[in-house]
């Protein structure tokens, strides 16, 4: 794997790949890169710079495991360097000099992950399905999960229901009449292992998946995870050989049905703002999609932040690594810049956004600065279905 | 004297012990005299002397020599010289032959005095050949109308146009807006020395219009130019503008009268204008116009007002566009440049903050005959703006909503500007926030330095974005000083965007009317970047101005001046000479098929397709490739002077002996075959295995060539040319390149190894690797057994070899 | 072959209990290991899922009876960790009897080494024949 690999593992292909040599040294990414903003001593052009100097030799940069991955810097950069990218692979190289990912949670989400690349494993992860819910036994269209259903679990403490997002999709997707078939034993798509570095787990991830739905013979997927849309989409077809599924986003699906009144949703008095997903927004240039499906509900106020789309402000905390006060600074200025909108409802299209955004507001008291509440795209749209099932 | 009494003398030369001392040359004169046609061998120590040159005049008048052979050294040395020689004897300079003893043979085998002996003879033997074939030719002559279009009335167009009126040519100059003037006309001042624009420019502006032999058509757009250098055909479409230029004298009350009100363009929208209006007041021709697309119309009763009251009556409103025809000899692009739209770059707000204006804007406010009478304010509030910060390379340096290269002006229009609001108002803050600041030409550095002197705080870094106070309108720039690696926020109440240059709107449509290329960054290219910078590739047609590069005013014109030097030496020469390497149609094979036309990079064929009209060349613009003569299939193309029969021979003589040790190679004139020079030259040393033919572009080189060496024998043969993108007749190497994978594949399919037949782009510099690749190509030959030569001649002799272009359809038409 | 478990034992009671059975001459499998920690509260599921990821078959946790935490915190800080514990080894389809939580009064040794020898037992039992859940995955039906 890692020899058909090569370029992802080798400096000076990464180097070349990534473009950082491009580097015009103009500093752009430094402003807008929410980390640098609180946190003075993270500079994304001194760590290439520095990366460089090094030749990826000596000691590791402590700062790599801060950036969190939002890729706001390559929206700015005059050559699209890809830092991003870059930081992946200084990840990878101080994971292979043996240092410790750095990890929150008590490291439940790495374990997890780590024990779903089990090629053995057979997991019991679709129990929440409602009875309400039509799910194909054969279908070459699959539906995507995610990590929603292990989330729930994990951060059980938030008392987050982000499987609740899953089920309103599902639920829209019956709606609107497209099958699809689950999968008992999809695993992680990997996405955080590969931003962390530990790119091997994350290759033996996309590989167990890919077994799984060729087993299936699965041609298609759906998903409303955005940072699975992703990996799927752009990840999967550059380090896996044999890929050729397409993958949509649901709202890719849903939002064109919307608009020709194939798929007409209820109404919902409510007045929201929608939160960009990074890996939706930023990396799949999604921002238009899911703005229509808020806008097809009827009754639905849809008020914008000060940072939306391409500069929509992260939700701060990437592949569950390392989380601390600069990550709680940047949630709560995103917080703020909802409640500043006068929404009732911080809507996002992430399992994670949601989890994240909801920590923050535990850790901020202070006023009610934060106090928004936060609900998932999807379940809101199913929601406007059923209106009784509210609350 | 009849064409088949051949009477050859060879002239053998020693060039002192240059040639003699590695090559017996009194055996190649020997052997010389033995072959056919060949009347007398002479063997000289020095033929270019006099002395030699003599020897050979007087060979010619004793034997009555009608084909000369100089076994000396590089064509591209002397050819001139023995053309010249045998010229004066009243020889057909096309009558002679060079065959290069020295570079090719003598220097770059130093060490082996028999091989280098046989090895010379060989190429005296296929300089022979090519000799008895070789017929007289007269250098061709074109006439020159005296006369120049100017396309754009910009600094660069006008003084194009001023130059070459003044050397006493007709000047057509067309501008497609109202007024000449372009960009330098809404400037303010021009660095480095800080004097007005309009002022520098206004007076040129009226030479213009008053100058005899300058016919300024304003309003006006090329649409069309046929033809070529010396005899193009215009034609130009002269907008309405509804007001008679000529009797209009600028009194202004139909403007005072028209009710319609819009955003005055040359202002930068910061003022307004009527419909009836003059661009600027000193625009040329001084004439109104109206803006039919705002104008109520000439109904009575909407208005026609300023009809009624013109008392000159030169207001028509029911003007028409009119078109005019012009034949001129040779065309100067000065279409200038476009400059870059902010909008896309949402994070400095551009499009929402109102005191984020650009540099062309901040011309406008710092003029005095600007909006504000040069008083400089902020477009929110019209205050005095007390910080005012500036970012360079806005759409420059970047592929992220932008232009890859630097556009040259920015950094010094920036560091003018500076020193103009400390000029206006000195207690001003300055910021300028930039990447490099390249001051590079005569006095930039030192304006930089007075700038500097002033307090302009210049910090390295570029703002990631800038947000607005919403009540006071004030800016927040932040920015990474990215030499001392801190993020900084500076509250500014105005900020400039140095926004750069970019082609112009309309510069395609001018490529495709004169059919000229761009380069990557989408400017004008230029027929060599050092050597031709104002040329056009296709002959004929210059460049001035920023159509070709980002420059600045002084460079716009020192480029003005070079194109009508340029132009000047067609104009006034009244003809144009050429060498007679010419295509040249045989309209009895000509089967109309187009073919010719589509590879010609002049589109100097013409060919009517449907009509099956004969193809037809225009000698003027035929520059002597040979693309068109190897890619018809028909054979009804000959190069004048590399004929296909004359190359064929060369391949045959090649190859008489012992075909197994010969390496078959066709070098370009211009690349490749310097670079077998510049080998030689430096004395580098490779086996004696290869025979040279040389063409004038690898583009020449038909299949029928190649096929005829593999036939007779030859184990590997070697195709080279310019690098792609350096070839000398503009793309025609990629015919070279299309027709070798061709025959790649055909070979393929034959059973004979492709690698047989080598392609190499050798540039003329490239002397170590031309060495190299000829021992390359030497390990390959003896690789090549005798049994594969053997298998593949008889497979060649089975096959009825295609021409050029499909082989299918050439069988059924053959 | 014996799995390997992996046990979490409090400084306190816990850790008497394993001395006690040692000073008793009491015996357990090799493949057993044990990680000494101040308090149970100190665990929670990354480290025991950790374990399980790093190979171990079963994992035990090994702390003071309800109401005798040195503490104070009546040990009840790792009754969620090892609840959510199971719940992802429930989602993982893994048997839940892989992990176990035993409060033991102090110097309980033979019930340590019984506990232990319980879990090895179950843990082999796993592996070889398989519980049922590990060998036939999900039955979530779907239409």
């Amino acid at each position: 794997m890692k020899e058909v690999n090569k370029q992802f593992f080798d400096l000076q292909s990464v180097v070349n790949e990534t473009k950082i040599r491009l580097c015009l040294d103009c500093g752009k990414c430094t402003v807008v890169c929410p980390v640098a903003r609180y946190d003075p001593g993270f500079n994304p052009r001194l760590i290439v710079q520095d990366a460089l100097k090094r030749n990826s030799h000596g000691p590791v940069d402590e700062n790599i495991w801060y950036c969190i991955g939002c890729n706001m810097c390559m929206e700015r950069c005059n050559y699209n360097v890809k830092f991003t990218d870059f930081i992946r692979f200084m990840r990878y190289n101080a994971l292979s000099q043996g240092t410790e990912v750095k990890c929150n949670h008590s490291g439940i989400p790495h374990a997890t992950m780590h024990m779903m690349a089990n090629r053995d494993i057979k997991q019991h992860r679709l129990k929440w399905i409602p009875a309400d819910i039509m799910v194909k036994e054969q279908c070459q269209t699959a539906f995507f999960v995610g990590c929603a259903p292990y989330f729930d679990v994990i951060f059980n403490d938030l008392n987050v229901k982000t499987v609740e997002g899953t089920k309103g999709t599902l639920r829209l997707l019956n709606h609107a009449d497209i099958p699809f078939t689950l999968l008992h034993n999809e695993r992680c798509c990997g996405r955080d292992l590969l931003l962390l570095g530990d790119t091997e787990e994350f290759l033996a991830l996309a590989q167990a998946n890919l077994d799984e739905f060729s087993a299936k013979g699965i041609k298609e997927i759906i998903t409303n995870c955005p940072e699975c849309y992703y990996t799927l989409k752009v990840g999967y077809p550059r380090f896996l050989k044999n890929w050729n599924i397409v993958v949509r986003h649901a709202t890719e699906l849903l939002t064109p049905l919307t608009e020709n009144g194939q798929l007409v949703l209820g109404k919902l008095s409510r007045k929201v703002t929608y939160h960009d997903p990074c890996a939706l927004g930023r990396y799949s240039r999604i921002f238009k999609q899911p703005r229509g499906i808020l806008d097809s509900i009827k009754g639905l106020e849809v008020v914008e932040m000060t940072d939306n789309r391409e500069k929509a402000l992260c939700c701060g905390a990437n592949p569950w690594a390392y989380c601390g006060l600069v990550n709680k600074q940047i949630q709560k200025e995103r917080l703020a810049q909802a409640k500043a909108t006068g929404a009732d409802i911080l809507v996002t299209g992430c399992p994670k956004c949601q989890i994240h955004l909801t920590c923050a507001q535990k850790n901020f008291e202070d006023g009610d600065v934060c106090r928004i509440e936060i609900q998932d795209l999807f379940h809101l749209a199913a929601q406007s279905l059923s209106p009784q099932e509210e609350n | 004297m009849t064409q088949d009494e051949l009477r050859i003398g060879v002239f053998v030369c020693e060039c002192g012990l240059n040639i003699a001392g590695s090559v017996d040359c009194e055996e190649v004169r020997k052997y010389a005299e033995k072959l056919p046609g060949v009347v007398v061998s002479v063997r000289n120590k020095y033929t270019c002397a006099d002395p030699g040159q003599e020897e050979i005049k007087k060979h010619i008048r004793e034997y009555s020599l009608n084909r000369v052979v100089v076994a000396s050294c590089t064509p591209r040395m002397h050819e001139p010289t023995f053309r010249a020689c045998v010229a004066q004897s009243g020889l057909n300079p096309y009558l002679m032959e060079m065959a290069s003893l020295r570079e090719q043979c003598s220097w770059v085998h130093l060490h082996d005095r028999q091989a280098a002996t046989d090895k010379a003879k060989d190429i005296v033997k296929i300089a022979v050949a090519k000799a008895r074939l070789l017929q007289p030719f007269e250098d061709t002559k074109i006439p020159i109308t005296d006369a120049a279009l100017v396309i754009g009335g910009g600094v660069a167009g006008i003084q194009a146009a001023l130059d070459l009126a003044d050397a006493g040519h007709q000047v057509y100059l067309v501008e497609k807006q109202p007024s000449i003037g372009g960009i330098m006309a809404q400037l303010d001042k021009t660095f480095p020395t800080m004097d007005c624009s309009i002022c520098v420019l206004g007076p040129k502006m009226m030479d213009v219009g008053r100058h005899p032999r300058i016919k300024l058509l304003s309003h006006s757009e090329v649409e069309q130019i046929s033809g070529y250098v010396g005899n193009f055909k215009v034609k130009v479409r002269k907008k309405a503008r509804y007001v008679d230029e000529a009797l209009c004298n600028s009194c202004g009350r139909c403007a005072d009268v028209c009710p319609v009100v819009v955003p005055d363009e040359f202002q930068s929208g910061f003022s307004s204008r009527k419909a009836a209006h003059i661009a600027f007041p000193q625009a040329v021709p001084s004439a109104y116009i109206i803006d039919m697309k705002n104008c109520l119309g000439n109904n009575p009763i909407t208005c026609g007002k300023c009809v009624a009251v013109c008392e000159k009556k030169c207001i028509d409103l029911n003007m028409h566009d009119e078109m005019i025809e012009l034949n001129v000899g040779v065309v100067i692009a000065a279409t200038g440049m476009g400059i870059y739209d902010p909008s896309v770059l949402d994070e400095y707000g551009y499009t929402r903050f109102e005191n984020v204006i650009t540099t062309m804007e901040f011309e406008r406010l710092i003029c005095g005959g600007g909006p504000t009478e040069g008083m400089l304010v902020r477009p929110s509030d019209r205050k005095i703006p007390k910080r005012i910060g500036f970012i360079q390379c806005i759409g420059s340096r970047t592929e992220n909503r932008g232009n890859p290269y630097c556009s040259n002006v920015c950094c010094m229009n920036t560091i003018k500007d500076t020193l103009l609001i400390h000029e206006h108002y000195s207690d001003t803050e300055m910021y300028v926030f930039y990447m490099d600041i390249r001051a590079y030409g005569k006095g930039f550095e030192d304006l930089y330095r007075r700038s500097k002197e002033t307090g302009v705080c210049y910090i390295r870094g570029m703002p990631g974005e800038i947000t607005e106070d919403p009540k006071t309108k004030n800016l927040k720039v932040r920015v990474e000083n990215t030499t001392t690696s801190k993020v900084g926020e500076y509250e500014l109440d105005m900020v400039v965007l140095s926004v750069g240059l970019q082609p112009g709107d309309d510069l395609k449509r001018i490529t495709s009317l004169i059919n000229i290329s761009q380069t990557a960054d989408g400017f004008f290219m230029e027929a060599h970047p050092k050597l031709r910078p104002v040329d056009a590739p296709t002959p004929g047609i210059f460049f001035a101005g920023s159509a070709e590069a980002p420059k600045d005013i002084k460079d716009s014109v020192t480029q003005a001046g070079a194109a009508v030097a340029r132009s000047s030496i067609l104009l006034s020469a009244g003809t144009v000479h050429g060498d007679a390497i010419k295509a040249v149609v045989n309209v009895e094979e000509c089967t109309s098929c187009g073919v010719c036309a589509k590879v010609c990079p002049y589109g100097a064929i013409e060919v009517d397709v449907k009509a099956k009209g004969k193809a037809h060349v225009i000698t003027a613009a035929c520059a002597g490739c040979g693309a068109c003569a190897a890619e018809c299939r028909f054979d009804a193309i000959t190069i004048q002077h590399f004929h296909d029969e004359q190359i064929l021979a060369q391949v045959s003589a090649a190859l008489a002996e012992e075909p197994a040790k010969k390496i078959i190679t066709f070098l370009c004139n211009w690349c490749s075959y310097a670079a077998g020079d510049l080998t030689g030259v430096s004395r580098m040393q490779y086996p004696p295995n290869n025979r040279f033919i040389r063409v004038m572009c690898s583009a020449r080189v038909s299949e029928k060539f190649i096929w005829q060496a593999f036939r007779l024998g030859a184990p590997v043969v070697l195709l080279s040319g310019c690098h792609i993108g350096d070839c000398h007749y503009i793309n025609a190497n990629h015919w070279t390149f299309k027709r070798a994978d061709k025959m790649w594949k055909r070979m393929d399919k034959l059973g004979i190894r492709p690698e047989r037949l080598q392609l190499e782009w050798i540039s003329a510099a490239e002397g170590p690797r031309f060495a190299q690749i000829m021992r390359d190509l030497e390990e390959m030959r003896q690789k090549v057994t005798d049994k594969e030569i053997e298998q593949t001649k008889k497979v060649l002799a089975a096959e009825v070899l295609p021409q050029p272009a499909d082989a299918d359809e050439a069988r059924i038409v053959t | 072959m014996n799995p390997e478990i992996l046990v979490f034992s409090c400084n306190w009671d816990g850790w008497s209990c394993i001395e006690s059975a040692v000073s008793s001459g009491l015996s357990y499998p090799p493949s057993v290991k044990i990680v000494r920690v101040g308090c149970l509260s100190r665990i929670h599921a990354g480290l025991i899922l950790k374990a399980l990821d790093l190979g171990a078959g079963g994992v035990m946790l090994l702390g003071c009876e309800q109401g005798r935490c040195h503490f104070g915190s009546n040990s009840d800080c790792v009754t969620p960790e090892y609840e959510k514990a199971q719940d992802i080894l429930e989602l993982l389809g893994m048997d839940k009897s892989r992990l176990t939580l035993l409060r033991l009064p102090a110097f309980e040794g033979h019930k340590f080494v019984t506990k232990v020898a319980k879990l090895i037992k179950e843990v082999k039992q796993l592996s070889t024949s398989g519980s049922p859940k590990e060998v036939g995955g999900e039955s979530v039906s779907l239409q």
